[in-house]
């Protein structure tokens, strides 16, 4: 009674702070900036919260940290956009809604697709940023208990997910997932300093982005395959697309139906996912969508524009994107690049993150909490009118189109690291994903595997180097143990469902 | 309050209505130092910061760029760009090779930077630019899970010495700088640097959860990295790296524990190559001023960091006895031949 | 690679016979070849990791080189005709890609792809602006569009809002070139 009547407290004083007139247009400014700068590929919120930085100096750190929560939950949805009408995603966490929501889009759905990302995020926002306020404590403790052992067992139960991704042919997945993780060992061994796959080039010691990887296989690789292509297609890709365009963006009876139990599911993974330092968006969505597959009684109808396909992986990324400030408010870790900026603001206005924060600074914590209550309804409020300005994007002639994709592909790429190098490694999987696809290789395995394959390896060098190259570790932890059962289970579902029927 | 309101205001409309926000102009505050005879600085001064968003260097970066803006000093804009990647190889790259010549382009470094250069057999070194000043000495500490048996880092080096494998220390990337304190300290305590069984993240946070969470033995990372997470109570100091006691002033120095160790991760500043002298001097001047400045001390004193200033040359010799102990110490941990 | 595939795609006749025997080779080129690189990865003398950097790179190595034999050696029953293969690739990646992918005319994908290098290597001499309004206006028409006055106006439009909202009000540094004055 007294710990409600309290949250009651800190909430009016949080919502004093996020409804102020100057902290609701910085809001506003935060998410408008935020779905900007998710739509384009390769620019994420990190960076804008980075170039951001010094606008802010002296001004008031709550409204600055409502413009960064803003900004980062705008990101997050944001992504959705291009994934589903272009099927072009600008950032790893959005791979997954390529699939299904460019479907959606083909078949004249794309209004809809739209709809089911903005309210799932928006639900799952909402959801995270509940759970942020009264698990927090809880969460950080669960947090903890994950080692080098449980995440290496984590890792591998998401491994798992890319049967789902293969299932005409899993030699081609498991190809196209090792290609990953081959890209994913180039650069410097973070437990040794020793340099792998580089080849004397020092812009491949820092590895291989992974926001390099997803544009160059999906954007580039898209426009390089039109161009070999287009000849013989006789432009049919627009055409299909295109229907989308007048098409409805309310969502039908069946819709909803179908997507309120991924939005639950998406939120409640994605959030999980967040929580843990390092396992972050990517994963969360991978898992999502495969929980989906898995939930369905229509598991053939997934990679054919499937509506829950869309609505679990989006409010997967998100509630990600909520779970991530957990540790980072509660103990100060920050499990993401954004969170990692945002930490540096903290202590840039003088602020430590942490225990201490929720009682000294009451008004900036819970000001932050309550501002990200009202991103999420902004976020709402501009996007669904949004939808339909956004669907004249495929009026746009595919030629013209795909020409500026490859320059803000370009850009985007570009200010990662003020490298051209790192262009010319986009260009040159934009190549690789032409022969993949000659060949028939799934895309989305392999960008998994780049974020997946190196937390695999360094939490099982990790795991075996604290248990003195023991390989027991992994089973006689407990939580260790239920996972990798977890995946066991997973990987071998498919192969006995099939089983049974056959007698 | 209502002057912070203001400006937060005069930020957002400035934003949403004609985006255009490039940083102060116009009018040189008076405060500002008067350009040099060749008319440096011409145009905004860039910091490049050697690594990512978010990391030391970067949030040093930003640092001076704010208190530089608030004092106006430079009397020109201050950009700041990330260029991230080999343990700031790329950015030192960058500096030698693309900006030689042209002083409007300045990197923050530190100690950090001068073991990359090593390990990533990097083309280019830092005696190719032209060093400004250190700024900043910042300590190491070294932390037990909040439950550990060891009490203070003798008992813990009485049980590392009898199994060196037994014991995990948690850090930052392989040759960093908390590698080379448990290398420093395993030499000092008696013990071949190469047992070290040494546990590399990519982060000071990751590292401080493996600690907190109890799943390795220590934790090393700056003093004022770790502040919060000791407050906290997840985590104990055993033990700090300076020359005398810092910060909380009840955790013993290594040196008082019986090992002859100091360590800094001290951090400054370089020009590019070709920097004519009057610019270098006008540069430390520019320097010198951020450091008397209430805005940079505050900084300092919230990061515990120390007022390690040392400008010109003394800075150019100091490096030079770094990067021979730096070298030593890699090639004692078996991480460079 | 891409240059064997220019030739090889170029004829469809071939087409058929390069499902899965072409995968495998191809596989096995790059497993190969990614093998005998993680070979050459030192392992640290003396060394306090349980598991070297070499561990990894050779396992994925190994998976590769199987996976590709698999691929080039397994016998479906059934239809039993070479072009099994290519008919399950083009099925089989239907969740990532629009229905039946046609077959790819490498060279006439060849001159957009060069143009693109060229605005790569061209970026930072030229400058953003020039460079990428002129891109945009070029690579339309490589890709089929005919509306050279529509596509150039596009262009401008493009890349001076981008370079506004990027160099202007996220104070991110684009490379000026030629605009650059200085």
């Amino acid at each position: 009674m007294g710990a409600l009547g309290q949250l009651g407290d800190n909430l009016a004083v949080g919502f004093g702070a996020a409804l102020a007139p100057v902290n609701l247009l910085l809001g506003i400014v935060g998410v408008t900036l935020g779905t900007a700068v998710g739509v384009l590929p390769g620019v994420g919120p990190a960076l804008a919260i980075s170039m951001l930085l010094p606008l802010t100096f002296g001004i008031d750190p709550v409204g600055a940290f409502i413009l960064f929560g803003g900004l980062y939950y705008g990101a997050m949805y944001g992504g959705s956009t291009t994934s589903i009408l272009v099927k072009m995603p600008g950032e790893a966490s959005s791979v997954m809604t390529a699939l299904d929501g460019f479907r959606m889009t083909c078949k004249g759905r794309g209004g809809a697709a739209l709809a089911t990302a903005a309210i799932g995020s928006f639900i799952a926002g909402t959801f995270a940023t509940l759970m942020l306020m009264t698990m927090a404590p809880v969460l950080v403790e669960v947090a903890l208990t994950f080692g080098p052992a449980e995440y290496f067992a984590l890792m591998v139960f998401a491994l798992t997910a890319l049967a789902g991704l293969s299932q005409g042919s899993l030699a081609r997945g498991l190809a196209a997932a090792l290609i990953g993780l081959a890209i994913g060992t180039i650069g410097i061994d973070v437990q040794t300093g020793q340099a792998r796959f580089t080849f004397g080039m020092a812009g491949l010691l820092g590895g291989v982005n992974v926001v390099v990887v997803t544009v160059g296989l999906f954007a580039v690789g898209e426009v390089f395959w039109y161009a070999a292509t287009r000849a013989r297609s006789a432009g049919s890709r627009s055409g299909e697309a295109r229907g989308s365009v007048g098409g409805p963006v309310r969502l039908t009876r069946a819709d909803w139906r179908r997507s309120w139990p991924a939005w639950i599911r998406g939120t409640v993974i994605g959030f999980f996912c967040g929580v843990l330092p390092g396992a972050g968006a990517t994963v969360a969505s991978f898992l999502a969508y495969d929980a989906e597959r898995r939930a369905s009684k229509t598991p053939g109808e997934f990679g054919d524009g499937a509506i829950e396909g869309v609505a679990g992986p989006e409010a997967a990324n998100n509630a990600s994107a909520g779970g991530s400030l957990v540790p980072l408010l509660a103990l100060g870790i920050p499990g993401s690049g954004t969170t990692a900026v945002m930490l540096a603001a903290f202590q840039m206005y003088g602020l430590q993150p942490g225990p201490l924060l929720f009682t000294q600074d009451t008004t900036l914590v819970w000001g932050l909490i309550a501002s990200l209550y009202v991103s999420n309804a902004l976020l709402l409020i501009l996007n669904l009118p949004l939808i339909r300005i956004w669907v004249q994007l495929l009026r746009v002639p595919t030629p013209l189109l795909f020409a500026a994709v490859l320059a803000f592909a370009t850009l985007g790429v570009y200010t990662l690291n003020n490298n051209i190098f790192d262009v010319g490694v986009v260009y040159v999987l934009g190549l690789l994903a032409c022969v993949m696809r000659r060949y028939g290789l799934p895309l989305a395995p392999t960008v998994l595997a780049v974020v997946l394959g190196p937390l695999l390896e360094q939490e099982f060098r990790r795991a075996m180097a604290i248990a003195g190259g023991d390989p027991t570790v992994f089973v006689t932890r407990p939580l260790s143990a239920t996972l990798l059962l977890l995946a066991v289970l997973a990987a071998s579902a498919p192969v006995l469902a099939r089983r049974r029927p056959a007698g | 309050m209502i002057s912070p309101n203001l400006r937060a205001a005069c930020l957002a409309i400035a934003i949403a209505a004609t985006g255009c926000a490039g940083g102060p102009q116009g009018e040189r505050p008076e405060t500002a130092l008067p350009p040099t005879a060749a008319g440096y600085p011409q145009g905004a001064v860039t910091l490049i910061a050697p690594a990512n968003p978010g990391g030391g260097w970067d949030q040093t970066a930003r640092q001076i760029q704010q208190v530089w803006t608030e004092t106006g000093i430079l009397g020109v804009p201050v950009e700041v760009v990330n260029r991230g990647g080999a343990g700031g190889t790329i950015g030192l790259a960058d500096l030698v090779t693309r900006y030689d010549g042209d002083p409007r382009n300045l990197m923050v470094f530190g100690q950090v930077m001068l073991g990359s250069i090593r390990t990533n057999a990097s083309p280019v070194s830092i005696d190719q630019t032209v060093p400004l000043a250190r700024l900043l000495n910042e300590y190491e500490v070294v932390t037990v899970p909040a439950d550990s048996p060891y009490r203070t880092i003798e008992e813990l080096l009485e049980d590392f010495r009898r199994d060196p494998a037994a014991v995990s220390w948690a850090g930052g990337s392989a040759g960093g700088i908390d590698h080379i304190l448990a290398g420093l300290i395993a030499q000092a305590a008696g013990v071949d640097p190469r047992r070290v069984n040494y546990i590399a993240y990519s982060g000071g946070g990751e590292a401080a959860a493996a600690v907190m969470g109890g799943h390795v033995t220590l934790g090393l990372s700056g003093v004022g990295e770790w502040k919060a997470y000791i407050a906290s109570g997840r985590m104990r100091p055993i033990a700090v790296s300076s020359p005398e006691r810092t910060g909380d002033g009840v955790t013993p120095t290594l040196r008082e524990s019986g090992l002859d160790v100091v360590l800094s991760n001290w951090r400054g500043i370089s020009a590019p190559p070709g920097t004519d002298d009057e610019t270098r001097e006008w540069l430390i001047r520019a320097l010198e001023g951020m450091r008397e400045s209430e805005a940079w001390q505050r900084i300092l004193r919230a990061n515990e960091w120390e007022d390690s200033f040392l400008p010109g040359a003394a800075f150019e010799a100091f490096l030079q006895n770094e990067v021979a102990t730096v070298d030593e110490t890699l090639r004692a941990i078996g991480l460079i031949r | 690679m891409a240059r064997q595939e220019a030739a090889s795609g170029a004829r469809p006749g071939r087409h058929a016979g390069l499902g899965d025997r072409g995968l495998g080779a191809g596989l096995l080129a790059i497993g190969g070849g990614y093998l005998a690189a993680a070979f050459l990865i030192s392992e640290p003398e003396g060394g306090y990791a349980a598991v070297g950097p070499r561990v990894f790179p050779v396992a994925i190595g190994i998976a590769l080189v199987a996976v590709a034999l698999w691929t080039a050696f397994r016998t479906r029953g059934g239809t039993g005709a070479p072009s099994s293969g290519t008919a399950e690739a083009q099925t089989a990646p239907a969740p990532a890609s629009d229905a039946v992918p046609p077959a790819a005319d490498w060279r006439a994908a060849a001159p957009s792809a060069l143009l693109f290098l060229a605005y790569i290597l061209l970026l930072e001499p030229l400058g953003y602006l020039l460079a990428t309004a002129a891109f945009i206006a070029l690579e339309a028409r490589l890709l089929g569009s005919r509306r050279w006055r529509r596509d150039l106006l596009a262009a401008l439009v493009v890349s001076v809002s981008v370079y506004a909202l990027f160099s202007l009000l996220l104070g991110l540094r684009l490379p000026a070139g030629l605009l650059g004055g200085s």
